[in-house]
């Protein structure tokens, strides 16, 4: 009967706005809630037995960009790649220093050099003689100190990598778990809008630690990868199962080695910024203070009468030995402290030269500005040891204030799509006061209906009488 | 004498008019039961004398009752999965017995489609009248029935559906491989199957760089005791021209065999949208199949077929409802509890699929409301009244001549 039908199309629409103004108060109250995507009520006309029937709710709509969505956090993940690194690097660069500054390696360098100037010109006095002890003693403080600034940064690197590792791990579980609810909830038909919102929160933070890209199977199930395509999630995990492992100095994803060739393999993300300066900033900055430390050592101990024996600065006491860590181990020969006219002799002499004698200072100096050759990366092959020293740090600082600058480029175009992506997805009240409004006469409209179609039931009983 | 026929064709319409009023009130306070046809009552002439002209003898009236069978109610939608609803042409299958243990069955036809679980998990509707339905093959075909009788049909049960998985048959791989990659470099995915008890196995497909421009070797690794064929395979690119980046050649087909215990399942590995481009090894490895899982819920499609959900996203096929016809639904045989009997005049009875042959499709989360239009119950009402009292008034008038006769001697 087409009265019966009315009351039932009329309850209908009262049902369905109930659930629009039960989703735009939902939406209103998680306007300002970090990840909420507005939600929609997805409404068609129900058609049964030919005849239509009023409204169908067809579920909440949840409509994202999934190209925007990936750009974005492709985009958020360089910005974190750059942040991180640049971080870790800051740290480093305050120890070390502008190639100006007092406190600098090449200060310290150029300090000593001047003192054997000095000491050219009073090459007997007692007081120039101790003055090149101490600014010897001083450079070699200023190699400890950057060596061991360069190797706390590498400590701080790769904690704070292991930590990046353990978030990876902890969101990856956390989102098989979602991805296990979603595939049941979709399976049975239910509303599973939140809990993708919860998981692309999750996966937000994942790609900010390490660049992913993700594909949703037909279950909703999600898959994440690496950048270069290492499944870190695929379906579910097992309890207590890690995708992301670091051991030793190696990052493993899936089984494979990622950090050897980070560029290609990791790409983006705080665990890039982390693996740059612990796997290769570091270390490189190591070797360019190692070489500057051999150079040292082994130009001093070349001016002595024996150039196999330890000269001015030792490796540890002895004489050279290896490159590797010898930024941390140069010292000042011991032999100069008590007898410090072997500054003006030579450290091998045994007997004091002639006052006035200028011929060791002469070789001293010498050393100061013959050119030798150098084998670390991103350094001059060919320098004296002031300008070794003096690029070594002004390129050190360069690789932070690189970071910085890319950092601060990645971040106006990340923040520019995360804008774009909030805009498209995000809650904007004025819409949802409105749709508030057509959702109030919409129930008022349908209210009518019943209360019309029970007057016209009320006319038909009527009749009879 | 014509008078007393007339008095007695008063009666017969009186007669006639009460069981039309019987018909309404029945039709009235069924006008809300589920899958209730409404009865119909209309009248047919009596004849007792023909041939003379002169003089008119009545016969009175005889009323037929009917049942509008085929006239559809409206269907209304519901918040069960179970609540069924025939939209077009024909029956669900009910017996009053679930089982055969409690007595011979007796099936019978009916639309009212409340169905909901008894304590054992049999599909009962509201008169009591249980579900009944083909049990399909664990691959979910339907297995040889007979279709013009009831003999293989059993009750339909959705307890006791423990747990399910399905094994992956299907899987396939596609994506880019990096153009620039050295020779020598390898790329690999793995991705997880399921096997036939819901084991997740995980296979691994390698793509190796090779000394030739453009060529990659792909290699499969499967799980213990599975074979792979082929086990390596070359694939090339082009690199110039319209299909610049495109396979060479048709990309092939992967194939692992579990062991044989006591056959073995195949899993089929496709290859498609496999491109050679400059960039990264941009992977997709997607695959059917389900691990083992609860059923969580039961879902009734349009061809009839009821289906286990289960908690891991899986479907599987379990029972195919049948929806049965006859020639003249209308002739049906009305019994207690909103069912149909087959009569003398429904004709041969057919069991099928839904939505196929004449059989209307299923409806699920939906109910079939009467068919009866209370209005028009109403107006029939007020008609026959009226037609009762104008019957009452020739009964009464004959009686008054009958009265004039007996007076016109005093």
């Amino acid at each position: 009967m087409s009265l019966q039908l009315a009351l039932s199309a009329a309850l209908s629409g009262l049902r369905a706005t109930q659930q629009q103004a039960a989703l735009v108060s939902h939406n209103i109250s998680n306007a300002t809630t970090t990840g909420y995507v507005r939600k929609d009520l997805d409404l068609t006309a129900s058609v049964s037995g030919g005849r239509g029937a009023g409204v169908r709710v067809d579920g909440i709509g949840r409509r994202v960009d999934e190209l925007l969505i990936r750009d974005a956090r492709f985009e958020q993940s360089r910005y974190t790649a750059q942040a991180a690194r640049a971080s870790v690097l800051a740290d480093y660069a305050t120890a070390l220093g502008q190639p100006q500054d007092e406190r600098s390696v090449s200060t310290a360098l150029a300090k000593l050099q001047q003192a054997f100037s000095q000491l050219r010109d009073q090459s007997d006095n007692d007081s120039a003689q101790a003055a090149v002890v101490d600014k010897a003693d001083a450079l070699v403080r200023r190699l400890h100190d950057t060596a061991a600034a360069a190797n706390a940064a590498q400590t701080d690197a790769r904690n704070r990598l292991q930590a990046s590792v353990d978030q990876v791990n902890g969101a990856l579980s956390r989102i098989s778990d979602l991805n296990t609810a979603i595939a049941r909830q979709s399976a049975q038909g239910a509303d599973t809008s939140d809990l993708r919102d919860q998981r692309d929160l999750l996966l937000d933070q994942v790609s900010e630690e390490i660049g992913i890209r993700t594909y949703t199977r037909e279950s909703g199930e999600v898959v994440v990868m690496t950048r270069n395509g290492q499944t870190l999630l695929d379906r579910e995990l097992a309890p207590g199962e890690k995708p992301l492992q670091l051991t030793g100095t190696d990052l493993t994803a899936g089984g494979k080695v990622i950090s050897a060739n980070p560029d290609q393999d990791i790409q983006s993300g705080r665990i890039m910024g982390y693996a740059q300066v612990a796997f290769q900033d570091m270390p490189r900055a190591l070797r360019q203070l190692d070489e500057l430390a051999a150079g040292i050592v082994q130009q001093f101990q070349a001016a002595e009468a024996d150039p196999t024996q330890p000269g001015l600065f030792t490796d540890a006491g002895a004489a050279y030995g290896t490159t590797a860590g010898l930024a941390g181990r140069i010292a000042v020969n011991d032999a100069v402290r008590s007898n410090t006219w072997k500054v003006q002799s030579g450290v091998q002499a045994t007997t004091p030269l002639a006052p006035g004698d200028q011929t060791q200072i002469d070789r001293f100096l010498g050393a100061f500005k013959a050119t030798r050759s150098f084998s670390a990366t991103d350094m001059p092959a060919n320098a004296t040891l002031g300008d070794y020293a003096t690029s070594m740090v002004s390129t050190q600082q360069g690789y932070r204030t690189n970071a910085e600058s890319e950092m601060k480029t990645r971040k106006i175009s990340a923040d520019a799509l995360q804008n774009a992506r909030i805009n498209r997805d995000g809650v904007n009240v004025d819409d949802e006061m409105q749709k508030l409004l057509l959702i109030e006469q919409s129930y008022g409209a349908s209210a009518q209906v019943i209360q019309v179609a029970g007057r016209m039931l009320d006319t038909l009983l009527q009749i009879g009488n | 004498m014509s008078l007393f026929s007339a008095m007695r064709s008063g009666v017969s319409g009186m007669s006639a008019q009460s069981s039309r009023m019987a018909a309404i009130s029945d039709n009235i306070s069924n006008s809300a039961t589920v899958g209730y046809k409404r009865a119909a009552v209309d009248f047919s002439t009596l004849v007792t004398s023909s041939g003379s002209d002169t003089t008119y003898s009545a016969g009175g009236v005889r009323s037929n009752v009917h049942y509008q069978v085929l006239k559809d109610g409206t269907i209304q939608g519901t918040q069960s999965a179970t609540d069924l609803a025939i939209d077009g042409r024909g029956f669900f299958v009910v017996t009053n017995r679930a089982t055969a243990a409690q007595g011979t069955p007796s099936y019978a036809l009916t639309r009212a489609g409340s169905f909901l679980p008894d304590d054992q998990g049999f599909l009962r509707n509201s008169a009591y009248q249980y579900l009944q339905g083909w049990k399909l093959g664990p691959d979910g075909t339907l297995p040889a029935v007979n279709k013009s009788s009831f003999d293989n049909l059993t009750t339909i049960s959705i307890a006791g559906l423990a747990y399910g998985g399905s094994k992956t048959t299907q899987m396939s791989f596609s994506g880019n491989l990096p153009a620039q990659a050295a020779n020598g470099a390898s790329f690999d995915t793995t991705s997880t199957f399921y096997d036939g008890i819901g084991n997740p196995m995980d296979v691994k497909l390698t793509w190796t760089k090779t000394a030739n421009p453009n060529e990659w070797t792909l290699s499969a690794t499967a799980p213990g005791g599975y074979t792979v064929a082929p086990a390596s395979s070359t694939v090339t690119f082009d690199a110039t021209g319209p299909n610049a980046g495109l396979p060479s050649g048709a990309l092939p087909t992967i194939t692992l065999t579990s062991p044989a215990n006591p056959t073995s399942d195949t899993v089929t590995i496709g290859l498609s949208n496999v491109t050679q481009l400059n960039g990264d090894y941009v992977p997709q490895f997607v695959g059917d199949g389900a691990k083992a899982g609860r059923v969580s819920t039961v879902d009734i499609d349009k061809a009839g077929t009821l289906w286990a959900i289960y908690d891991n996203g899986a479907r599987q096929p379990l029972y195919q409802i049948p929806i049965a016809d006859v020639v003249n639904p209308d002739g049906l045989t009305v019994q207690d509890g909103n069912t149909y009997t087959l009569g003398a005049d429904s004709g041969a009875l057919t069991l099928g699929a839904g939505n196929s042959g004449t059989a209307g499709s299923v409806a699920g989360y939906s109910l079939e409301q009467s068919n009866v239009d209370i209005a028009e119950e109403l107006v029939s009402l007020i008609e026959t009244q009226r037609a009762y009292s104008s019957n009452a008034t020739i009964v009464r008038t004959a009686d008054e001549m009958v009265d004039e006769t007996t007076r016109l001697k005093r």
